[in-house]
Formats: C-alpha cells, sequence, structure tokens
C-alpha cells in the first residue's frame, strides 16, 4: 500500500518545497512507495484528504491560514513541519518584536486591504506536529530520511544535538578554535552536516536553537573572538528569531 | 638498544620509503587552518616548521624552528582507530526473503602513524582497551618525542609521557636542534629497526643520545602537576551533586571534548533504511555524555541538566574509568581544553572537585 502524501504551503519562500523537488535520484525510489496528491510547487491537481503524512512550509500569518492549519491537521495522519518559517516563524518573525503596521505601510501602497496578524508563528504554536525538520532550507538527506522511516515504521534519525557534533565527527577544524570565527554551532541543531564550517564560515543558524542551547556562555567565546555584541544579536535574530530560546537569549544579551 | 642519528632529510626519507612499501600516512599536517594528524597523500603536505600556538579554546599556527614541533591539534589516532561511522550490519530484501549479516570492516592498508607523541600513544592504550580493538598488526608507529610542550599539557601528572615507552612504538625519534637539527633515533622493533636500516644514518654518539634525553627530561621537569590523579579518583568517586552549577553554566554541552579525547568512545545505533524498502543498514556512529539522548530512558533524559552530564564526563575520566579498565580515562593530552570553543579546563574542574570533596569531610 502506498501512503498518501500531501505538501502545504504557509507564509514562506518555498525553497523547502524546491528541496523535495531537488531530492530527484531518491525521489523515483520514494515514489514507489509514496502517492504525492497534493503539492503546489510541483503540479495543479489536488486531491482531497485524509493523507498520511502531511508536510507543511512556511508560518502562520493571517487568520485565514489560522484556520487553515487546524483543518489540515486533521486530515493528516502525521504533521510534519519543514523549514526554519514552519518550526519557528521564519526571518518573517522579525515583526513578532516590531511592529506589523509600520513594516506593511513601508512595504504596501495600500496596507489597509492587508489581514495580517501581528505575528508570524510556528505551525506547532496551533496544532500538534508530530515530526520537525528544521533548517532554511530543510536538508534533502533529512527530508528522504523521514518518509523513508515514516513508511517503514521506524523512528527517524532527526538529532537535537549541536551542529558542533557533527561537526566534529566529519574531521573538520573548528573554526571558532582555530581562527576566532564567530560560528553559532554550539547553540544551534544538528541536521545540516555541519556545511558551513567545512567551508571555513560559522554556522549562522538556519537550523535555529539545539535542545540545550547555552547562549550566554557562547557570548563569552564571541567577545573572546573580539566580535561585538550587536553581531551575535543581529546572527540570533536571523531565519528562526522567531525560537524562544533564541529571543530569550537576545532579551538577555 | 643502539641510537642512530638522522639528518632531516634522513627523516623524510623514512617516510619516502614506507609510501613506497605501500602504507598509508598518517602525520602532522596544515589542514583547516592548523596543524592536526591528518592521512596525506604527499611529502609535501607534512607540516614542516610549524607549531601551534595554544590557549584553552584557542590556536593559532606559528613557525617553530623544530621541523616537528606541533602539539595540541585535534585530531588523535581514533580517528583511524574507532572511525566517526560506520556500518556494522547490513541487510537486504530479495526473492528469497530478508538476509542480513555483520559487516566486517576491510582494512585500506596498513597505515604508518607518523609523529605520534607520548599521550597521543597512551590514548591509542586506553582507547583499544575500552573498544577492544587496538592498531592494525601491519600498521607502523613513529613517535617524536617532546621536546617542548604546549600549556594545556598534563601528561606528566596522568604518567602518560613525555617519555616514550619503547613498547609502545616501533621507532621512537628526539629532535635536536642545537649546534645543527639532527634526530636520534631509536629502533623500539624489529621492523622499526629494519626500515631505520634502511636510511642513511650514523652511530648517535654518548653526547647526542644524552643531549636528547635532557630535552625530553626537561619538558618533563618544566611541566606543572595539575592535580593528585589518585585525589581525583577519589574525589569523583561518589560525586556529589553540591557545586556543579557554576561549570553547568560556562559547559554548552556542544560535545567538542568527547569528539577531539583520544579515548572517548561512547557510540550510538541507528538503523537507516532506503526509500524503497529493500535495504536496511545498521550504522555505529559516535556518540558523547553531552548530547540529549545519551541518557534518554523511557519519561526522558536522566541527566537533563548540563551540570550534570558534565559532572558524569570527568567522573567517567577521573574515576569509574578504573573500576571499568584499570586506568584513568585521560591521558592528559589537553585536546579538551584546546577545543573547546569556551576553553573550559578539565584540570581546574578536577582541581574544584578535589577541593569541594576535602570541604565536604
Ligand atoms: S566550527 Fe562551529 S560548529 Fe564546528 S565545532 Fe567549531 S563552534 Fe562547533
Ligand atoms: S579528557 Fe581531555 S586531556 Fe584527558 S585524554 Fe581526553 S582530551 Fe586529553
Ligand atoms: S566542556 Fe567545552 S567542549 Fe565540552 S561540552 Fe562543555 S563547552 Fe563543549
Amino acid at each position: 500500500m502506498t501512503a498518501r502524501v500531501a505538501v502545504f504551503k504557509f507564509a514562506s519562500c518555498d525553497g523547502c518545497q524546491l528541496s523535495v523537488l531537488d531530492a530527484e535520484d531518491e525521489l523515483l525510489a520514494i515514489l514507489g512507495t509514496i502517492d504525492i496528491v497534493e503539492f503546489p510547487e510541483a503540479r495543479t491537481l489536488r486531491e482531497p484528504g485524509p493523507y498520511d503524512i502531511g508536510f507543511v512550509e512556511g508560518s502562520v500569518t493571517t487568520p485565514h491560514d489560522a484556520a487553515r492549519i487546524k483543518e489540515i491537521r486533521e486530515q493528516c495522519k502525521v504533521l510534519v513541519t519543514i523549514g526554519a518559517c514552519a518550526t519557528s516563524g521564519g526571518i518573517q518573525a522579525l515583526r513578532n518584536m516590531a511592529d506589523v503596521g509600520i513594516y506593511a505601510s513601508q512595504v504596501y501602497a495600500h496596507p489597509e486591504y492587508l489581514d495580517t496578524l501581528a505575528t508570524s508563528t510556528a505551525i506547532a504554536d496551533h496544532v500538534k506536529v508530530d515530526l520537525a525538520l528544521y533548517g532554511c532550507p530543510v536538508s534533502k538527506e533529512q527530508l528522504v530520511e523521514t518518509i523513508t522511516a515514516v513508511v517503514a515504521g521506524r523512528r527517524p534519525d532527526l538529532p537535537s544535538h549541536p551542529v558542533c557534533v557533527e561537526c566534529k565527527a566529519r574531521g573538520t577544524v573548528c573554526v571558532l578554535v582555530a581562527n576566532g570565527t564567530p560560528c553559532l554551532g554550539p547553540v544551534v541543531r544538528a541536521g545540516c552536516g555541519a556545511i558551513c564550517p567545512s567551508y571555513a564560515r560559522g554556522c549562522y543558524g538556519c537550523f535555529g536553537p539545539c535542545s540545550t542551547p547555552n547562549v550566554a556562555s557562547l557570548a563569552g567565546a564571541w567577545d573572546g573572538a573580539g566580535v561585538p555584541r550587536s553581531t551575535l544579536i543581529r546572527a540570533l535574530k536571523g531565519f528562526t528569531v522567531g525560537a524562544p530560546e533564541f529571543q530569550e537569549a537576545v532579551r538577555a544579551l | 638498544m643502539d641510537r642512530r642519528l638522522l639528518t632531516p632529510e634522513g627523516v623524510r626519507s623514512l617516510l619516502a620509503m614506507l609510501r613506497e612499501d605501500g602504507f598509508r600516512i598518517v602525520a602532522p599536517s596544515l589542514v583547516g587552518g592548523t596543524v592536526s594528524l591528518a592521512e596525506i597523500s604527499d611529502l609535501d603536505e607534512l607540516a614542516v616548521g610549524l607549531a601551534l600556538e595554544v590557549a584553552p579554546g584557542r590556536t593559532r599556527v606559528v613557525p617553530s624552528p623544530a621541523m616537528f614541533g606541533s602539539i595540541g591539534g585535534p585530531e588523535s589516532l581514533k580517528r583511524w582507530q574507532h572511525p566517526s561511522q560506520r556500518v556494522i550490519w547490513h541487510g537486504e530484501r530479495g526473492k528469497n526473503g530478508f538476509t542480513g549479516s555483520a559487516v566486517v570492516e576491510e582494512s585500506a592498508g596498513p597505515v604508518a602513524f607518523f609523529g605520534l607523541r607520548a599521550c597521543d600513544l597512551a590514548g591509542a592504550r586506553v582507547l583499544a582497551k575500552a573498544i577492544r580493538r587496538p592498531l592494525g598488526e601491519q600498521d607502523l608507529v613513529i613517535s617524536v618525542r617532546c621536546t617542548s610542550s604546549a600549556p594545556t599539557c598534563f601528561c606528566t601528572t596522568m604518567g602518560t609521557g613525555p617519555d616514550v615507552p619503547e613498547a609502545a612504538a616501533d621507532l621512537i625519534l628526539t629532535e635536536v636542534l642545537e649546534p645543527k637539527p639532527r634526530f636520534v633515533a631509536t629502533a623500539a622493533s624489529e621492523r622499526g629497526a629494519a626500515l631505520l636500516g634502511r636510511a642513511a644514518s650514523k652511530p648517535a654518539s654518548a653526547a647526542d643520545a644524552a643531549a636528547a634525553d635532557a630535552l625530553v627530561a626537561k619538558v618533563a621537569a618544566d611541566m606543572p602537576v595539575a592535580f593528585a590523579p589518585e585525589a581525583a579518583r577519589a574525589a569523583l568517586g561518589t560525586p556529589s551533586g553540591i557545586g556543579w552549577e557554576d561549570i553547568g553554566a560556562r559547559c554548552m554541552a556542544c560535545g567538542n571534548c568527547t569528539a577531539v579525547c583520544p579515548t572517548c568512545f561512547c557510540t550510538t545505533v541507528v538503523d537507516r533504511t532506503d526509500p524503497a524498502a529493500t535495504v536496511a543498514d545498521r550504522i555505529m556512529r559516535w556518540d558523547s555524555c553531552y548530547t540529549p539522548w545519551f541518557s534518554e530512558m523511557h519519561g526522558g533524559s536522566v541527566r537533563s541538566s548540563i551540570s550534570a552530564r558534565y559532572r558524569q564526563w570527568v567522573s567517567h575520566k577521573m574515576s569509574w574509568w578504573w573500576e571499568q579498565f584499570g586506568t584513568a580515562g585521560c591521558v592528559g593530552c589537553g585536546r579538551c581544553i584546546v577545543w573547546c570553543p569556551v576553553g573550559i579546563d578539565i584540570r581546574k574542574e578536577v582541581e574544584a572537585a578535589i577541593e569541594r570533596s576535602t570541604a565536604h569531610v
């Protein structure tokens, strides 16, 4: 029996849906075990639920979306959020610490036509989420692993420890220790495979906070590397600015 | 054993011969902005005349008068003895049902390890005991004795260096710089003697040998004793939950210390299947007592706080390891101090634990 899979879009850039399409090599094999029946980025035909697996991209930014996610939840046996927007509100959650009215008036000629919420929030703030894939965009490997695991009925291999673990496993030399390059890796969730440090740059946190992030301690290391606190605050206010752990850290810094 | 004198070119020729003999060469090399053990494909990749300026949480590459002066790089023999990830079981669904079997690792060929320090060799011994995997019998070890040390070194405290026991290596070199650079070489095994016999060398004079030994003895004499290992073993044997809040605030549970530690051996096992559900792999990979799931049981993690995880790590290294394997789990290499992004110094944390335990009595 093939699993009925749906992909839904909320406030987002569609990059995570593109990651699904980017898994072309694996996609052919996957298509033998699943049937993608709803996928706005890839096909126009839409089929009604219920669905075995529902992937949700994007954050909730309108009253309409807040209602729609509840309906989708009811239609999905397993609900998986994909990407920084769905898991923490995305870059658009910058509005959570500002006045959305001012933002809207700067961007739109007629902001009065907009019907938007004051905040951009994660899907888990609205409904129960079964599995979460982090990242901006999500990792293709984690996506394939998740579909494969759910179909096989096993627990997907999705770590919540820091990027440093993956960095050391692959044998990358620590850019923070060896070069004083500011890196968010010690407080950021693994899953990307520690890509940035392997290109001699610091992790900028697109996977959001790891399970027990200690930003206050990392701040000391960034101080030691001669980085102004304002740079750390900006780094934390990136793609996962809406993550409560990073918001609290920003407030405390 | 009799001791020979090699020129710097003579040392290079040893490595060239080993390559010709079909060895893979693992030696100090300039990688990722640091000097670390790495497999090199060309002798030009050897880090020559470079050292690491080392402090807790910080390294910088600096020129060195010594040919092989670098200490403190992140990689140890663990990378080769106990790879970070490997498939240990493989199964397939075929016409006749599902079949699976353990995966026996194929050797990629014998390795010649060059430039290993006393602590590296001690680390490999301690790790071998824990994972029951010594270096390959065909592997060859050329050790370079320390004629300088880093401020993060504490091998004398742990009784692992800086001198190299002959049983630990095939060939032991000591670099003597004055009046002109040369290496005093001791063959420590038959294979080491055979290799040395093929290089151009001359007998080392008693003065040469004494000069080499004096350099190593000076490193030992100058290195401060960090703490008494027996006191650490006692203090951390029945650890108290009191007094760990401060380390809990500084430690990030990032696991860098366990990854660079030559003896930390903990692994986890994950299962992977292919999308078509016809192939299954069981993969063993490095884990760390700092990860949240390391102590996960029904109902959650038994060490949810970072302070509890640090306490677990340091107590195992310094105390419970003795009961388990008959030695300490730490060889005093200092890697965990150097490669901790926030420079947490295990020596200070052990000292603090000893102090707390005596204060409680
Ligand atoms: S480079 Fe960044 S992610 Fe990698 S070990 Fe260092 S701090 Fe951690
Ligand atoms: S605990 Fe630290 S000093 Fe001791 S062997 Fe491990 S890395 Fe080296
Ligand atoms: S002691 Fe340092 S390297 Fe080890 S987990 Fe804590 S912060 Fe990371």
